[in-house]
C-alpha cells in the first residue's frame, strides 16, 4: 500500500519502523527537518520538509498517488484540513486521524475522515472498563475470600461463544453481572447471546471462579 | 472600513484577539455590540476596555465545549482572527455546519494557504491582500496627482 503519513513527533518512528517491516511503501510530510532528514536517512523514504496544510506542500509529495493519508500532528485543525483535502480534493481512498480531542471525532467523520483514533478516547474507555469490576467489589465485605469479582474476555476458543446465558453450565455461585460490548454496558438475562470480544463481569465464590473463567476465555 | 452595519445587538464571537483580532474586538464593543472573545491566552484580554455586554473565554476555538460556553448557539457572526490558518478554517467550518453561524469570516494569515480556504470552501478575508490593494491604488492616485 502507497502510504503518506504526516507527522511531527519522534513517535511516528514507531509506527513507520512497524510499516516499513510489512512492506507498505511510505511517504512523509513533516515540518520539523530533523526528524525529516533522520528518517529519510535510515527508511530511504521520500521526505517532503513542509506544511501540509498548504496545497503545494501536498502536491509536491504527490497526494493523489496514496491509497491513505494518515496525519499524525498535535493539532486537530491541521490534521483535520490535510485529511479533508486529501479526500474532497485528491480523492485519497483512505484517511485516518490522530484526534487529540475526543469531542471533534465525529467533526471529523462528517468531514470525511474514514478512522479517528484518539488516545484520550482509548484510555478512558480502558479505565472505565476497569472500574466496572472494581465498583462491584467496593460494595463486598473487604477481606471476604468467600465472593470473588472478576473479568474474563470471550475469546474465540471460548465454549461460551454465541450461546445464550441459560445455555451455559455454568457452575453453583457464578453469576454474570454484566457484560461490557462495543463501549456499552449490558445487564444480561437468559436469552442474551455471548459474543467474541465480549467483557463478562463475573461474581463467583473462591472455588469456583477459576473454572467459570476457563469456560468464558477458552482457554 | 466598517464590515458591520449595526442594527441591534446583535452577537458576534472573535476567536483569536492578537494584533489582528483585539482591535475588531475593541471596535465591536465601542459599536455596543455583545461581543464574546476567545483566545488561548488570557494576557490578550489585559488591554480589552470594560463593557458589561463582553465576555472574555480563555479557550481553545476548535473545542466544541469553548464554543457553546461562548453561546455560539444562536450568534450572529463569528469571526476566526487567529493567526493559524488551520485553525481558522475548522473554526469557520465548525461553526458553520454543527452550530448554523450565518456569517462566518476567517482570516488568511498565510498568502500560500489561499488555496486550501478555496478548495474547502471557507471564506476569507486577507489583511495582507486588502493592504497590497490600498498600497497600490493609494499608489496609483499618487501617480495621477503628480
Amino acid at each position: 500500500m502507497n502510504i503518506l503519513i504526516v507527522c511531527e513527533s519522534k513517535n511516528s518512528l514507531f509506527l513507520i519502523r512497524r510499516l516499513y517491516a510489512k512492506e507498505h511503501s511510505i511517504s512523509l510530510i513533516s515540518k520539523d527537518s530533523e526528524l525529516g532528514g533522520m528518517l529519510a536517512a535510515e527508511y530511504e523514504i521520500p521526505v517532503v520538509i513542509g506544511d501540509a496544510s498548504c496545497v503545494t506542500v501536498l502536491e509536491e509529495a504527490g497526494i493523489g498517488n496514496f491509497d491513505l493519508v494518515l496525519t499524525l500532528g498535535e493539532s486537530d485543525a491541521e490534521n483535520l484540513v490535510v485529511c479533508e483535502l486529501a479526500k474532497k480534493q485528491y480523492h485519497v481512498k483512505t484517511v485516518v486521524s490522530l484526534v487529540n480531542n475526543p469531542d471533534n471525532i465525529l467533526f471529523f467523520e462528517q468531514n470525511g475522515v474514514d478512522h479517528c483514533i484518539s488516545e484520550a478516547e482509548i484510555l478512558a474507555s480502558v479505565v472505565t472498563k476497569e472500574s466496572y469490576s472494581d465498583g462491584i467489589r467496593k460494595f463486598l465485605p473487604s477481606g471476604d475470600p468467600a465472593v470473588i469479582v472478576k473479568e474474563a474476555v470471550l475469546g474465540t476458543k471460548s465454549k461460551v461463544l454465541n450461546k445464550k446465558i441459560w445455555e451455559i453450565p455454568f457452575q453453583p455461585h457464578c453469576l454474570v453481572t454484566c457484560i461490557l460490548r462495543d463501549g456499552k454496558a449490558i445487564i444480561p438475562h437468559g436469552n442474551t447471546e455471548c459474543r467474541e470480544g465480549d467483557r463478562m463481569i463475573v461474581i463467583a465464590s473462591e472455588d469456583t471462579m477459576d473454572d467459570t473463567l476457563s469456560l468464558i476465555a477458552g482457554e | 472600513m466598517s464590515l458591520f452595519h449595526k442594527v441591534s445587538k446583535k452577537h458576534m464571537i472573535v476567536i483569536g484577539c492578537g494584533h489582528f483580532g483585539f482591535p475588531i474586538v475593541k471596535s465591536l464593543i465601542e459599536q455596543d455590540y455583545k461581543v464574546t472573545a476567545i483566545d488561548l491566552n488570557s494576557s490578550s484580554f489585559a488591554m480589552m476596555p470594560l463593557s458589561s455586554n463582553s465576555l472574555m473565554i480563555e479557550g481553545d476555538g476548535t473545542d466544541p465545549e469553548t464554543l457553546e460556553a461562548a453561546g455560539v448557539v444562536g450568534a450572529d457572526a463569528v469571526i476566526a482572527a487567529t493567526n493559524d490558518d488551520a485553525v481558522n478554517i475548522m473554526i469557520s467550518q465548525m461553526v458553520k455546519q454543527k452550530y448554523h453561524v450565518e456569517t462566518v469570516i476567517a482570516r488568511l494569515y498565510d498568502l500560500s494557504k489561499e488555496r486550501t480556504y478555496k478548495d474547502l470552501g471557507v471564506q476569507v478575508i486577507s489583511p495582507v491582500s486588502l493592504f497590497t490593494d490600498a498600497c497600490l491604488q493609494t499608489w496609483s492616485m499618487a501617480k495621477r496627482e503628480a
